[in-house]
């Protein structure tokens, strides 16, 4: 069988059209459940819920809270590549600089605030340019989510972005913006844009300081790594690194999300692609992401272990070392796949050394004497980036924790689709950035687009109609029974936001 | 063979060179417009009509183009796209002194060739002083002093082609990659245009802080006035063409629109700071329109002519007042504004660029007014000037004539079917054009400041799936595109004929 992979084939618009036309790749990487939703509309996508149960990677093999990522009225289209939930990363070392206690777990808006006012006057020299900021980012939906408003009502039938939730987390950003200067503006971020290189700028000021905290998930530490790597080489002394989860009001969440496989719908080969599906749930593949650090594994079970916990070094690059000839490939093969089973078991709680754990077979062409020294030069080299991983132990954890216990996915509503209404609130937000409406004519002006864009397509969408009216009705009955003070139950609640904010709240009534 | 036969033998050979072009022609440009023309009458949704959907299309009527109307993106798209056309006057403006100055002989002896030597070596040393003092925290300085170098040193060796090549740079370097360029040298802090304004602005701030109020807004007062003077001077030019039978009582309508457009939005659009601002302007100019229009009536057509006669010249010079009103209005809205932007912390700062709503287009037409000085219109105008008769030049020589009569009597009206022809073909590019800027640069932000009627064309098309509200709105720009270009070929090929 022959495996091709078309790396430059990630535009939306091009797989649309591929698509569409029949001649779409087998199997599709996909952006989270908002992609999934915008191909599951043009049918462009092949339900797999049989043959998942057949071979073994069902929605139970995966995050709970990533079922409404993967599937759609109860049919599974996708399963994660990985998984992602974006923690704020600190460098414990960067506050310390300034006097000041890093932040740790969880931070409130007030801490958040205090803490970003005091990072930004310690760190900016003063009367000239601010360079330095508490983080990179707010994200408007999370904060808004924090006050208990999420994107649509109950139902997913109206957009609720001018409930006072999200109004108050644009208020927040804006102050946060350009009253306190505590987060940099789009033209700050800008001029470090230009300033940095290749693969966007957060990393590096991360790395110098410039931003005391940045948002991203776990699988922004392999590049981490590479510039803990650099420090090393340079003889600097590490980033302490950490991270907190997003700043809240009332509830504190995260957004969890996924890059995930599909099958196309005309794929002459959808028997196979399957198998890939498949092999995304194997062991195999969940500790490779385990070990890469490439987000979480999609499923959480390979959380709890060892090699998640308290990571250990990759492998470094052999062939720079032992220079094997192109024969010896299936030799090296086999002893990757040797070495990294011994390491996921090792002890981390017990001493080890690198030559407990099996040694690099031999190069053809290498004498014993050479052989030798290319051992030697293969524990150093192991070694010397060993720090760099003790490092990360203690908050691989912290991704886990957040991830199972305050994350919830994207809300996405079957009668607008997600990028329309982001590109609409995006447009209301930039105008607020730019100061040319209020955080307050922001809200209303998203929420006003989006609903309208709800009415177009129930109105283009005939078919959707039905369904709309029977979720108006749940809603009309949800909202008398929060304004009985009874509880509701949750077959009547579709967004995954407000199923979790009910639960919290004590508002919810489970029901199987 | 009878003469029959070998006609038809003839013409199947001609037609079989022909039949990959008319191929090629058919599949890739004449169906695809009737399939994109039936689309906009249709509602054509990918999410419902594809092959793996069951659901046919219907044929909507002129739905979409009710809808499309009714959309208030759609005409802020369509005032961002005629907004960026505003630059094409100084686009040609542009090309038009770039080919002069490339026409002239730059081999001008020892004197001249050992100042730009001089010239050269300055700005080399220039560069390695900044080099060697580690200057600035960007790269860019240098890189842009480099190239001025380069141009000086080059130009010093290899004269008028260096030059030419030169000037034609935007036009063969990939557009992504100058959109790229551009964006670095718009940072707003790092960027060297903001690195030379900041000095400058910090200066202003300093004469703005130390001057009285009311001085420095009177320049909001002294503008209004020399736009209502401008607004005069058109009107007045209007009626004496009309008068003199130059100009038809039906061509007079849009050129007068045009005139008035500038005073008509400042009153409707609460642009002007105070009420009392607004209502000078807009009685001014309905004062000035109604005294106009009686001196006409009482003076009457001295000599009669077609109605529509003399459009072309009218718009022409209705456009031109109306786009110096504009800048006028915004120059004194700035002075008005002034003393307060100054009073703020960190005082006056140089614009932002890509990154604010009310700088992204202007930027935008700076850097597309760089890549149009340096595009084929340069190369026409070239042209056309060594086609330019000489014994024209001999005998404005002999009647005594400066450079200016030269060029505006003999030169100007020589290049005009050139002019006409970059006239019309930048309109329609105009109209068309703004996607790959919009994609590369802005994402058609901020707030959609950027997004042209071709960027909307493309999000609706790929990322709502309606095909036939895209092409509805493609359909609608053709329609513009064509109807301007007629109106030009009727108007202005009149113009370039007199």
């Amino acid at each position: 069988m022959e495996l091709r992979l078309d790396t430059a084939n990630r535009d939306p618009s091009k797989m649309i059209i591929q698509g569409v036309s029949g001649v779409g790749g087998d199997t599709w990487d996909v952006f989270s459940g908002a992609g999934m939703r915008f191909f599951h509309s043009m049918g462009l996508l092949e339900p797999v819920t049989k043959q998942a149960k057949e071979l073994n990677y069902g929605l139970d093999k995966t995050f709970p809270a990533l079922v409404p990522e993967l599937s759609i009225d109860g049919e599974q289209y996708m399963f994660p590549c990985n998984v992602t939930t974006n923690l704020y990363w600190v460098n414990k070392a960067t506050f310390r600089k300034y006097g000041m206690e890093p932040p740790s777990g969880t931070w409130d808006i007030e801490t958040f605030e205090r803490m970003g006012k005091e990072f930004t006057k310690k760190s900016n020299p003063p009367g000239k340019r601010r360079s330095y900021f508490i983080t990179n980012r707010v994200d408007a939906y999370v904060l808004g989510r924090s006050f208990g408003t999420s994107q649509f009502n109950e139902t997913l039938t109206r957009s609720t972005l001018n409930a006072r939730g999200y109004t108050k987390a644009l208020e927040l950003i804006y102050k946060w913006t350009y009253e306190d200067h505590i987060l940099p503006t789009a033209a700050d971020m800008d001029a470090f844009d230009s300033e940095a290189g290749e693969g966007g700028p957060e990393l590096y000021l991360f790395d110098k300081g410039n931003y005391a905290t940045f948002l991203k998930g776990r699988w922004v530490l392999i590049r981490l790594r590479e510039q803990q790597e650099d420090r090393l080489l340079r003889n600097e002394p590490l980033m302490e690194l950490d991270v907190v989860q997003s700043m809240y009001s009332e509830f504190p969440n995260a957004i969890i999300a996924t890059r995930a496989a599909a099958v196309y719908a005309g794929s002459k080969h959808k028997d196979l692609a399957v198998y890939f599906q498949a092999f995304l749930a194997s062991e195999d593949y969940n500790m490779q992401i385990v070990r890469d650090a490439d987000a979480l594994p999609p499923n959480p079970i390979y959380m709890d272990t060892e090699a998640y916990y308290k990571p250990l070094p990759l492998l470094p690059n052999l062939q720079l070392i032992f220079k094997y000839q192109p024969s010896e490939t299936e030799k090296i093969s086999a002893f990757r796949i040797q070495f990294y089973e011994a390491l996921d078991q090792v002890d981390r709680d017990k001493p080890w050394s690198i030559s407990d754990l099996p040694r690099p077979p031999k190069p053809q062409l290498a004498s014993d004497a050479q052989y030798q020294k290319q051992l030697i030069a293969f524990d150093k080299q192991y070694n010397f980036t060993l720090p760099i991983y003790l490092n990360e132990w203690g908050l691989h954890e912290k991704f886990s924790k957040a991830t199972t216990t305050i994350s919830v996915p994207p809300e996405n509503s079957p009668f607008v689709l997600s990028n329309v209404a982001s590109r609409m609130t995006r447009k209301a937000y930039m105008a607020m950035m730019n100061h040319i409406i209020t955080p307050q004519e922001a809200a209303q002006q998203a929420a006003k687009h989006v609903n309208a864009e709800i009415d177009r397509n129930l109105a283009e969408h005939p078919q959707l109609r039905e369904r709309y009216e029977k979720l108006l009705a749940d809603q009309q009955e949800i909202e008398a029974l929060r304004k009985a003070g009874k509880k509701v139950p949750l077959h009547l609640i579709r967004n995954p936001f407000h199923q979790a904010y009910y639960r919290d709240q004590g508002w919810l009534k489970e029901t199987p | 063979m009878t003469h029959r036969k070998r006609t038809l033998r003839e013409l199947a050979t001609g037609l079989g060179f022909l039949l990959p072009n008319i191929l090629g022609f058919l599949t890739f440009t004449t169906i695809p417009l009737v399939f994109s023309m039936v689309l906009a009458f249709s509602n054509w949704d990918l999410k419902r009509h594809n092959m793996f959907k069951e659901e046919s299309i219907s044929f909507l009527g002129i739905d979409n183009f009710i809808r499309l109307f009714s959309e208030p993106d759609f005409w802020q798209y369509l005032g961002n796209t005629l907004f960026f056309m505003m630059n094409i006057p100084f686009a040609i403006g542009g090309s038009l002194l770039a080919a002069i100055l490339l026409s002239k002989d730059l081999d001008g002896g020892s004197r001249r060739a050992g100042l730009w030597l001089f010239a050269s070596a300055v700005m080399v040393a220039s560069l390695l002083m900044l080099i060697v003092v580690g200057m600035g925290s960007t790269g860019m300085t240098i890189l842009i002093c480099g190239l001025a170098s380069m141009f000086l040193v080059g130009g010093t060796l290899g004269r008028t082609s260096v030059y030419r090549t030169l000037f034609y740079l935007p036009h063969f370097t990939a557009g992504v990659a100058t959109f790229i360029l551009w964006k670095k040298l718009y940072n707003p802090y790092t960027g060297p245009i903001n690195q030379a304004l900041r000095p400058m602005f910090d200066k202003v701030t300093n004469v703005v802080v130390s001057t009285p109020t009311p001085m420095i807004q009177a320049g909001f007062w002294a503008a209004i006035a020399i736009a209502m003077g401008l607004l005069f001077l058109g009107l007045r030019k209007m009626a004496n063409q009309w008068r003199d039978g130059d100009l038809g009582s039906t061509a007079m309508v849009v050129p007068t629109i045009f005139l008035l457009l500038p005073a008509a939005v400042s009153f409707y659009n609460g642009w002007l700071p105070t009420q009392t601002a607004s209502f000078v302007i807009g009685i001014s100019a309905v004062c000035l329109l109604v005294w106009h229009l009686f001196g006409m009536a009482s003076s009457g057509q001295e000599f009669p002519c077609k109605k529509s006669n003399g459009f072309g010249s009218a718009a022409m010079l209705a456009l031109a007042f109306m786009v110096l009103q504009f800048i006028l209005i915004g120059l004194g809205l700035t002075a008005y504004h002034l003393p307060v932007n100054a009073a703020v912390d960190g005082g006056l700062q140089p614009p932002f660029w890509l990154t604010s709503v009310h700088w992204a287009k202007p930027a935008i037409m700076m850097m597309g007014l760089w890549g149009a000085i340096g595009s084929n219109n340069m190369l026409l105008y070239l042209a056309a000037l060594t086609n330019v008769p000489g014994d024209l030049y001999e005998a404005a020589d002999i009647d005594g004539a400066s450079r200016f009569q030269k060029f505006w009597n003999v030169t100007w009206p020589q290049l005009a079917p050139t002019t006409f022809f970059i006239v019309v073909m930048s309109m329609i590019h105009g109209l068309q054009g703004g996607f790959e800027m919009a994609r590369t640069m802005t994402q058609g932000g901020p707030a959609g400041a950027t997004t042209t009627l071709s960027y909307f064309i493309y999000t609706e098309g790929f990322e709502t799936g309606r095909l036939g509200y895209s092409s509805a709105v493609a359909w609608t720009l053709f329609a513009m595109v064509f109807t301007i270009t007629m109106f030009n070929w009727k108007f202005g090929n009149r113009y370039v004929n007199d």
